[in-house]
């Protein structure tokens, strides 16, 4: 009856997971969260900031004219398709609306306009100098505008506009230093984090390529979005296959251990009880459930196998299924509920993934516990024997696996580790977030040796200014400027940018109109500067009054820009956080650090912030792991308090924990003998590692009746440490360094707390005058 | 023209392509012209070097009078250019295969690819072009569109590229024979200039 209301509720459940359940893939809920305005920012720069945005686009292995052309049939192609706010590939990105916008508001926009510009010797020399151009035999691209802009400045507006510093070019768009690749920077209108808004945008990319006759050119795309996406493939198609060869594994396992079709199947009931159970228990509590957990859901599987195969193994012919359920069902529990209060001290952590993962686990392993104990009893046969246990005591009494020098060994193999890691003087702690990412790092440093050739800021480091407001904050980091050109060319920093560079502050824009010249005093001067050259004064009318137009201007305000390539780009250095206007200036090239730092330190003022973007990532991954690991040492005493309870007896607590002792003493030198360093993953598989072993001493440490139980317990246990060895060693082939650490850790560390608990059990009873089968 | 005002021409030319579109109307070569075409090309590439001194007047709308410039230009088979402008401030261009330099009066040299910018390239071989008659070069770059007889021919280039429409309408090389004699240029502001070869080589 049981275990037909456990179906229906398994039913029920499943129903639930399937309309209500919605798996999320956007990275954010895998970052800490944030506890200073810094932090706060430093996440929204690499969640949604311009540089999380950005991809970058080569194409190769054509001739350079195919390339250019294909570069500029791209880029045509992906401004036209609104998944982009900005799209440089060497030319001009603005359309006409934008680029008549910058050249109505040229002369309040321009950095050359002063007084000195509009006197008789300014407008002299730059009545010379286009003299000068239109005597070369070279073309200038504005002669068209040349009598309504005589002094160049809609050049000088686009020129701080320019994207690139140093991009060679080849037949009119960017090329590598080596002329073979064309190279192109898009930047998504989508944030970074959304993982599917950024994969849409990468096909966008590659079907642009195959509709512009992209045979032969090779397509190659990086840049953080294009990394997202890739992880998140590698996730999925590694979570799949890993699954399904798991799978596979176990049923082996499984089958040669009880040789029953019927338990193979049986045993799977309390395994989808506990994905369900921890599915619906993440999407209940959180709304929805990240991939990742769904991915990381196999690992909880591994160990829910294990309350069947206790059962399994303790059967035997002669007593009815209920019994031996009592009579093993103390020791599951006690293991199922030491584990789960492990868990428990992680979900409330400043962690939403980790809180997911915690929560699965609990959900997952009570809930197959629950199924062994409850559902199970009415669908195993009566009389079955799966063990031959007589003949398998025999062996374990004469293998001697446990005893003295086996325990003893056991013993000096984790003193001996602990010795080993006692003695390491270096950090064993990862804090590198590029480490824990599934790209491998040639293609990094590609992706990064680019963007140095383009000149694009790397955004490793910024100047944050703080302010009330949008104006005020452009204000500030105007005031920087003259400064920050010294540090340029002291060769500190390559190169600076800033919004105000695109857009100055209304502040600096009123003075430049101020400095305008009436309509009378600019006719006097452009009649003075004119004379004796071959320039028709009369030719310039439009130039008059293109200048009395400007002084009616209001200056151009970042709000009025919206949704173009120029609001984008402003934007991008102008952002509100906290109901603060933050303007960021980003660093390029910075050579000398120390004097940066004394350069900051001189500046000084209050709300000038400097975020160094790797150091940063790396004390928040430090700051968050020292968290994490509080959290598992409390699970930890929360374990041991829980176990002291269950078995009211310190010395009993202290033999079953001793195996987990050493196996995460084992495990960790091992990991460090492999030059792995410890990140949050590790901390969280070693945990996984303590509530496997304290099963396994559990079950080594009861009060077995005779030596048949006994080998019984030895089979059920050989078969729980064969299956969970398996899946975890599965999942440490994984290409993902996330999936290959718990792997690895679970593997060994469960190996290791096997033979640890084999070599410390309980010494088994005599044959005494126990049931026999 | 001071270095500075090249630097900020070659870049505006960068920030030049793709501002609008000026469509250029495409004259394809009658039939009939392609064979003299053909014949007048295999006479220019016989040439192994040409040129003299010039006069090129440019009559622009901002201009009260055309601005007059006078040099000498040498053309070198199969693909060197120089035009060398006499006072005041004296610039020399130099093409060799895809390398231009530019030297100013007191000496200062600077050297480009003109594979950076098809607008530049199309400009030099407008000129090289037709003196080598490479018309494969040509036609990649331009329409042509001859008429006349062989010894007194025009040839007009209309632009392909887009953005080279920008710039130019149209380049109208006057010939006798082998000898080039007389380019117009078309901008396409309706400014023009036309550049006169005083004598020839020849």
């Amino acid at each position: 009856m049981t275990a037909v209301a456990w179906l229906a509720l398994l039913a029920a459940a499943a129903i639930y997971v399937l309309l209500e359940t919605s798996v999320r893939n956007d990275m954010a809920s895998f970052m800490p969260l944030a506890a200073t305005p810094e932090q706060r920012l430093l996440l929204n720069e690499l969640r949604e900031g311009p540089v999380a945005r950005m991809t970058l686009v080569t194409l190769a292995g054509a001739s350079p004219e195919r390339l250019a052309d294909a570069s500029k049939k791209l880029a045509q192609t992906l401004r036209e398709s609104g998944l982009f706010v900005r799209v440089a590939n060497g030319q001009q990105a603005f359309d006409e609306d934008e680029l008549d916008r910058l050249r109505e508001y040229r002369y309040l926009l321009s950095p050359s306009v002063d007084a000195e510009r509009f006197s008789v010797q300014g407008l002299r020399r730059s009545f010379d100098a286009r003299l000068r151009e239109i005597a070369s035999p070279l073309p200038t691209f504005d002669r068209r505008w040349l009598a309504e802009d005589p002094t160049a400045e809609l050049r000088a507006v686009l020129s701080s506009w320019r994207a690139s510093a140093g991009a060679r070019m080849t037949r009119g768009v960017w090329f590598d230093a080596a002329g073979e690749r064309a190279l192109l920077l898009a930047q998504t209108r989508a944030a970074g984090f959304d993982l599917d808004a950024q994969q849409h945008a990468q096909e966008a990319i590659r079907r642009a390529i195959d509709e512009a006759g992209g045979d032969g050119i090779v397509l190659t795309m990086s840049g953080p979005g294009v990394f997202a996406v890739t992880s998140r493939d590698i996730i999925r198609s590694d979570t799949r296959r890993l699954t399904i060869l798991a799978a596979i594994v176990v049923t082996a396992i499984l089958l040669a251990g009880y040789r029953s079709l019927r338990l193979l199947l049986i045993g799977g009931l309390p395994l989808a009880s506990a994905a369900l159970a921890g599915i619906a228990a993440v999407s209940l509590m959180f709304g929805a459930i990240h991939g990742i957990v769904l991915a990381f859901g196999v690992t909880v599987i591994g160990v829910a196998i294990d309350y069947p195969i206790h059962l399994f193994s303790h059967l035997h012919a002669g007593e009815p299924v209920r019994r031996t359920l009592d009579a093993i069902w103390p020791t599951i529990r006690l293991g199922a509920v030491t584990t789960a209060v492990g868990y428990l001290a992680m979900t409330d952590g400043d962690f939403p993934g980790l809180a997911q993962f915690a929560t699965f686990a609990i959900a997952g392993l009570l809930a197959a516990a629950a199924c062994t104990r409850w559902a199970l009893v009415g669908l195993l046969p009566a009389e079955y024997a799966p063990v031959h246990a007589s003949r398998l005591a025999a062996w374990y009494a004469r293998s001697r696996i446990a005893g003295r020098t086996p325990a003893a060994l056991a013993l000096v193999v984790g003193g001996a580790s602990l010795v080993y890691l006692a003695a390491g003087d270096d950090t064993v702690w990862q804090d590198d977030i590029a480490a824990m990412s599934p790209i491998p790092e040639v293609v990094m440093a590609r992706d990064r040796s680019l963007h140095a050739e383009l000149g694009v800021p790397d955004t490793n480091h910024l100047l944050m200014i703080r302010a009330p407001d949008a104006q005020s904050a452009l204000r500030a980091s105007e005031d920087l400027v003259e400064s920050l050109d010294r540090l340029v060319a002291d060769g500190i920093v390559t190169r600076f940018d800033l919004a105000a560079r695109y857009l100055p502050s209304a502040r600096t824009q009123l003075e430049r109109r101020a400095s305008l010249p009436t309509s009378e005093r600019l006719a006097a001067d452009l009649a003075q500067a004119l004379e004796g050259t071959p320039f028709d004064a009369h030719a310039f009318a439009p130039f008059r009054a293109a200048v009395a137009e400007a002084r009616t201007l209001e200056p151009l305000l970042p709000e009025e820009l919206g949704d173009s390539a120029l609001g984008a780009r402003v934007r991008s250095a102008l952002l509100e956080v906290d109901g603060e206007s933050v303007a960021l200036i980003t660093l390029s090239g910075v050579r000398d650090a120390e004097a940066l730092a004394e350069w900051i330190r001189r500046q000084a003022p209050e709300n000038l912030g400097f975020l160094d973007l790797k150091r940063e990532t790396t004390s928040l991954l430090r700051d968050f792991r020292e968290h994490a690991f509080a959290r598992v040492a409390v699970g930890v005493l929360a374990i041991v308090a829980i176990l002291w309870l269950g078995l009211r007896s310190l010395g009993r607590t202290a033999r079953v924990l001793l195996p987990g002792l050493v196996a995460i003493l084992v495990d960790v030198a091992v990991l460090r003998l492999t030059g792995e360093r410890l990140s949050l993953f590790h901390l969280v598989s070693l945990l996984l590692v303590v509530g496997i072993s304290i099963d396994y001493g559990l079950f080594f440490n009861r009060d077995d009746r005779d030596a048949q139980m006994r080998a019984r317990t030895f089979h059920g246990l050989v078969i729980c440490a064969l299956t969970t060895v398996s899946v975890f060693a599965i999942l440490a082939s994984s290409e993902l360094p996330v999936l290959d650490a718990i792997g690895t850790t679970v593997a060994v560390g469960v190996a290791v707390s096997f033979l640890a608990a084999l070599a410390l059990a309980r010494p088994a009873p005599r044959d005494g005058p126990g049931e026999r089968p | 023209m001071r270095l500075a005002t090249l630097r900020a021409c070659l870049a505006t030319l960068v920030l030049a392509s793709g501002l609008g579109v000026v469509a250029s109307s495409t004259a394809s070569a009658a039939s009939e012209d392609r064979v003299e075409l053909a014949e007048l090309m295999q006479k220019l590439s016989g040439v192994e070097t040409a040129g003299g001194r010039f006069v090129e007047r440019k009559y622009l709308s901002v201009l009260s009078e055309p601005l007059t410039l006078r040099g000498r230009v040498l053309y070198r088979a199969p693909d060197y250019v120089e035009k060398a402008y006499d006072d005041p401030n004296g610039e020399r261009y130099e093409v060799r295969g895809g390398r231009l330099t530019i030297e100013q009066s007191d000496g200062r040299r600077r050297e480009l690819d003109i594979d950076e910018h098809p607008v530049l390239r199309a400009f030099v071989e407008s000129y090289r072009g037709t003196l080598a008659g490479d018309v494969d070069t040509l036609r990649e770059y331009f329409d042509l569109e001859l008429s006349g007889s062989l010894d007194d021919w025009r040839l007009v280039l209309v632009p392909k590229l887009e953005e080279l429409g920008e710039y130019l309408t149209a380049v109208v090389v006057l010939g006798r024979g082998a000898t080039v004699y007389e380019v117009h240029t078309r901008e396409a502001g309706g400014d023009h200039s036309v550049m006169t070869l005083e004598d020839s080589l020849e």
